[in-house]
């Protein structure tokens, strides 16, 4: 049974979302199946080109892009949040999913954690 | 090198800056372990220094660093009595040691 | 009698800086006066502040830390506070208290400190699992 991790804050101006990102890895560490659903501001984690140095923090980017590799099985990304940040799939990390509607994704998951 | 030009190291042998780390205070690190570093040793350790450098964090846990030396290095290579077998005790942890990353916390 | 169930408590919020320790204490007696039972209590994030030993509220405030040590104590219930969340904010016990050769310890009893597999332990075998979280 796969556990939703959901993101719905922007990268660095607080610890909570690096905090979801690590319980997701660790599910992964237990071979437990696990997907992330970056949500609102939170959609601006996906964004390419972050320089996490300058605000002396390790990069969101780059720790993701770990995800994939763990066995984190799907980063979905709600369209609609990406049309409001100006995003276009182009700007986003490689290996997003879309999500249309997150009503419907959220209702394909029984266990859904939402960062704190 | 001698121990009184080493660099600093924790309690539980991780240096305490990253920058400090050479071939040598690998091997001097390793001996302690009774590991001497070989060919197939020096493959994980500068896989894992590459890993960090690409994603900013070592493997978290055991188990996701032989995922990722079976991702980047084949099935034979990520398999987790190999890797035993060349870091002893906790592989990710001695071998994260040697290769002057970050002492884990523990926390899988 | 309706169905006994399964829970694990997380907290990400912290005391006194939101209401997630008490809306999780009142949640956690109801459950056990329903029959219910609860299987673990896990701190993550600033939730793991509910595990210090050295909160001194004033004394005509609400202590959560020791109303949440009572409660857990008097009813058996295990409670962790997740090592990594812990060691950034500085809940220590006596171990990690001589592993980063700190000056002190402050991990409130029965609290423990373990990692994150106690919650994804939870997350496999309680029924449900519930979240606390603050504000954001």
């Amino acid at each position: 049974m796969t556990t939703l991790i959901v993101i719905d804050l922007p990268p660095y101006g607080s610890w909570t979302g690096r905090e979801a990102l690590d319980m997701t890895f660790s599910l992964a560490a237990f071979d437990q199946p696990a997907a992330m659903l970056f949500l609102g501001a939170g959609v601006n984690w996906l964004c390419k080109g972050q320089a996490a140095e300058a605000v002396g923090q390790k990069s969101v980017e780059k720790n993701l892009s770990a995800a994939a590799l763990f066995g984190v099985e799907q980063i979905l990304v709600d369209t609609r949040a990406c049309a409001k940040y100006g995003l276009e799939t182009g700007d986003l990390l490689p290996g997003t999913t879309p999500a249309e509607s997150i009503s419907e994704t959220l209702g394909q998951y029984s266990r859904v954690v939402f960062a704190g | 090198m001698s121990a009184s030009n080493s660099p600093v190291r924790n309690n539980e042998g991780f240096l305490e800056d990253a920058a400090t780390w050479t071939n040598e205070v690998a091997q001097e690190i390793a001996q302690e372990d009774d590991i001497e570093l070989m060919e197939k040793h020096w493959e994980i350790i500068y896989f894992l220094r590459d890993f960090y450098k690409q994603h900013e964090m070592s493997p978290p846990s055991n188990r996701l660093f032989v995922k990722a030396v079976r991702e980047a290095l084949g099935d034979e290579k990520g398999d987790s009595i190999y890797l035993m077998t060349l870091f002893p005790g906790t592989p990710a942890k001695t071998a994260c040691r040697i290769a002057g990353l970050p002492r884990p916390t523990n926390c899988l | 009698m309706p169905q006994s169930l399964s829970y694990t408590l997380v907290i990400t919020g912290a005391p006194w800086a939101t209401q997630a320790p008490q809306t999780a204490l009142s949640l956690a007696q109801a459950l056990l006066k329903a029959g219910h039972r609860i299987d673990r209590v896990f701190l993550y994030g600033d939730g793991v502040h509910l595990a210090s030993a050295l909160s001194a509220p004033p004394s005509d405030e609400q202590h959560w830390p020791r109303l949440w040590s009572e409660f857990l104590s008097g009813n058996n219930i295990a409670a962790v506070a997740c090592i990594a969340s812990a060691l950034r904010r500085g809940i220590v016990d006596e171990t990690e208290q001589a592993r980063y050769e700190l000056t002190a310890n402050n991990l409130r009893a029965p609290f423990e400190i373990a990692g994150l597999g106690e919650w994804v332990e939870g997350n496999l075998k309680s029924d449900r699992v519930l979240y606390f979280h603050g504000a954001h």
